[in-house]
């Protein structure tokens, strides 16, 4: 029975946005006809919303390759067993405590073109100041920076643990056959992390895809579309323009977006786990 | 190739925080593996041997003395500079590749060829019988298939100057294990390896080693020969270590009666030659207590023996393991085990004769545990 409201908690309000996505529906008007493909017809249309699309996969692609990289050689730094290792590994699970949008509006006030601390830090060493957030071509990169910032401390501490429950003895072998650090790590690290490495890439990539919370409150999508995220163009359709049926049409192929990614990748974490396994 | 000389090597574990003492693993070392030869390192669990082993592979540090490989002192090297190759007991095999591919690890870092790979993959596959699983990975062998691959792992390279071996048939059936005992052996000798051999098993040992390391509680007891430790054990530790049935020990004091020396055991007196008594007179020994010790093998039953020594006693238990006996006897409590071939023919509750030659007894100081020799 409690699984049975979970499955129509989560079915019912998914239904109903697909079923709302096939009809005009307008919170303004109020009315709501069946209208087949249409608002499916209208987005492939729409150069608003191929922007929309290019504007999330850049954003995935850039945030999650710095939150995987620069995560991944965190998670290797903190596991060389430094002194103070406790308070560096507090340190830098800081950023995730951090709700994102207040972290996105920290950025923005550290990312102002001439009051903010980047530029002047930019200015110290010689170099020219960005308009960051409020330029059309460093508006995409600054708020990956963001993302990367927030949650490349989750990708890290997932890292490390799995880092952490590498077995000894085969580095053992390795180190006395006398083969090298690269090449073990190479060959024997890498699949060995393997079903890690997917599920970070999982999350993030479902999550960068969704984004909503740090652009909105960067940029709220600007400078003109700079950073509209599908997400961010919903939300504008349902709220701003009333037009819902449309909005759910977006957030529709959005899901799809996610699901098939995701289907593809648990595949692939599932046939490394059992690789790591040996079955 | 090359020879592994041990010279005063301890290892010192400290306690955990607040625990004032440290533990002591191995205790002053001191043995020298001769190029070309295979030296085991025998011992109970816990005795310090799996500790040399790894400070000599270079996966502990040395917390003091020093280790040579050939004429180069190896305290600071890292392992990959000490040119060994090693098979572990817990196998430590690369859980995501396959078995081929695990042989071939420290070959493909080599770069050697494809061709090179299989031809030495077959030839070392062969030997330990693990052609029908180079497909797999480990975790779908059981325990003794995935010890021969890390035995294979570590004989497939051609370039270390030293091979060690972590018990590397502990965990084999009985069949397997004496086959491959004769099989490393002969590996041994015709591709000229030497080999530093961890094991409890005293069978492995004496049967493959040219020489033995006995230690005990992180001390080395006695570095010889099988037939050194067999027939000359330095104490007690080694004399009971080594052989099966172990020794038998009797205790003895030293008593004089005009000129003669003798030991009294119960009411047996045994004759000790007037040197061995002025030998023992120097010894610690203010108990005047020893020990007498002769191997089961040692011994007869039901008839005596010229120039040695009789005990009348009653028999305890008969065991037959068919191709010898274990005769059980008791005197005044105390059990003799007397190996005889074939079947025996005594029965439990007999009164029988016990013999051995007068050569056949070793003397121990009970308190000190060490062996009285001239």
């Amino acid at each position: 029975m409690p699984a049975f409201i979970l499955t129509a908690g989560i079915l019912i309000p998914f239904g109903y946005s697909v079923v709302m996505s096939f009809t005009d529906f307008n919170l303004t008007s109020g009315t709501s006809n069946f209208i087949g493909f249409g608002n499916y017809i209208k987005l492939a249309k729409d150069p608003e919303f191929w922007n929309a699309l290019k504007v999330t996969i850049l954003f995935t692609i850039g945030a999650v390759a710095i939150e995987v990289g620069i995560g991944f050689v965190s998670a290797y730094l903190l596991n060389l067993g430094m002194r103070g290792q406790k308070i560096w590994r507090t340190l830098f699970l800081l950023p995730v405590m951090l709700p994102p949008a207040v972290a996105a509006i920290m950025w923005k006030l550290m990312m102002a073109p001439i009051q903010g601390v980047f530029n002047y830090l930019l200015q110290l060493v010689g170099l020219p100041g960005s308009q960051w957030l409020g330029g059309s071509s460093s508006a995409l990169f600054s708020v990956i920076l963001i993302d990367a910032y927030v949650f490349m401390p989750f990708a890290g501490m997932i890292f490390l643990a799995g880092v952490q429950n590498l077995p000894k003895e085969p580095y053992e072998a390795a180190a006395v056959d006398g083969v090298s650090s690269w090449f073990t790590f190479r060959r024997l690290t890498i699949p060995l992390l393997k079903p890690v490495i997917l599920i970070v890439l999982l999350f993030r990539i479902m999550d960068c895809l969704k984004q909503f919370d740090i652009v909105y409150a960067a940029t709220k999508g600007g400078p003109a579309s700079a950073t509209m995220t599908i997400s961010v163009q919903a939300y504008y359709h349902s709220f701003r323009w009333t037009n819902m049926g449309y909005a759910f049409a977006h957030l529709v192929v959005l899901w799809a977006i996610v699901y098939v990614l995701s289907y593809f990748l648990v595949g692939q974490w599932r046939k490394a786990v059992s690789e790591v396994h040996g079955y | 190739m090359a020879e592994v000389r041990v010279e005063h090597v301890w290892k010192f574990y400290q306690g955990e925080k607040g625990a004032a003492q440290r533990v002591e693993a191995v205790k002053d070392a001191t043995f020298t593996c001769n190029d070309k030869e295979f030296l085991c390192l025998l011992g109970p669990s816990g005795c310090g041997k799996t500790s040399t082993l790894r400070m000599i592979a270079g996966l502990e540090k040395i917390s003091q003395g020093d280790i040579y490989i050939g004429e180069k002192r190896v305290n600071d090297l890292l392992p990959k500079d000490r040119m060994l190759a090693m098979s572990f007991e817990s196998y430590a095999l690369y859980p995501p590749m396959t078995i081929y591919e695990n042989i071939a690890f420290p070959l493909r870092a080599r770069n050697w060829s494809e061709d090179r790979i299989r031809e030495r993959i077959k030839e070392v596959s062969e030997l330990l019988e693990i052609q029908d699983i180079l497909s797999f990975r480990p975790a779908k062998l059981s325990g003794g298939e995935q010890q021969r691959v890390s035995l294979a792992r570590a004989l497939v390279r051609e370039d270390a100057q030293v091979t060690l071996m972590d018990e590397p048939i502990s965990h084999l059936d009985a069949q397997l294990k004496a086959r491959l005992r004769i099989d490393l052996k002969r590996v041994q000798r015709e591709w000229g390896l030497t080999v530093i051999y961890v094991t409890h098993d005293q069978l492995e040992a004496l049967s493959m080693a040219d020489k033995v390391v006995v230690m005990n509680l992180g001390e080395i007891q006695q570095v010889g020969t099988p037939e050194d430790l067999y027939q000359k054990p330095a104490n007690l530790f080694v004399a009971g270590f080594i052989g099966e049935p172990p020794m038998n020990f009797l205790p003895c004091s030293l008593m004089k009666d005009k000129d003669h020396f003798y030991l009294q055991f119960s009411q047996f007196r045994f004759e000790v030659d007037s040197d061995i008594a002025q030998i023992m007179s120097k010894e610690n020994n203010p108990k005047n207590s020893w020990t007498l010790g002769v191997r089961p093998a040692d011994m007869i039953v039901g008839s005596s023996i010229s120039d040695g020594y009789s005990l009348k006693a009653h028999v305890f238990s008969v065991e037959h393991l068919g191709e010898s006996s274990v005769v059980t006897v008791d005197i005044d409590g105390q059990q003799i085990l007397i190996e005889v071939p074939g079947l025996s023919s005594e029965k439990e509750g007999d009164l029988t004769l016990v013999s051995f030659g007068k050569e056949k007894a070793h003397i121990f100081n009970a308190l000190t545990g060490k062996v009285i020799r001239k």
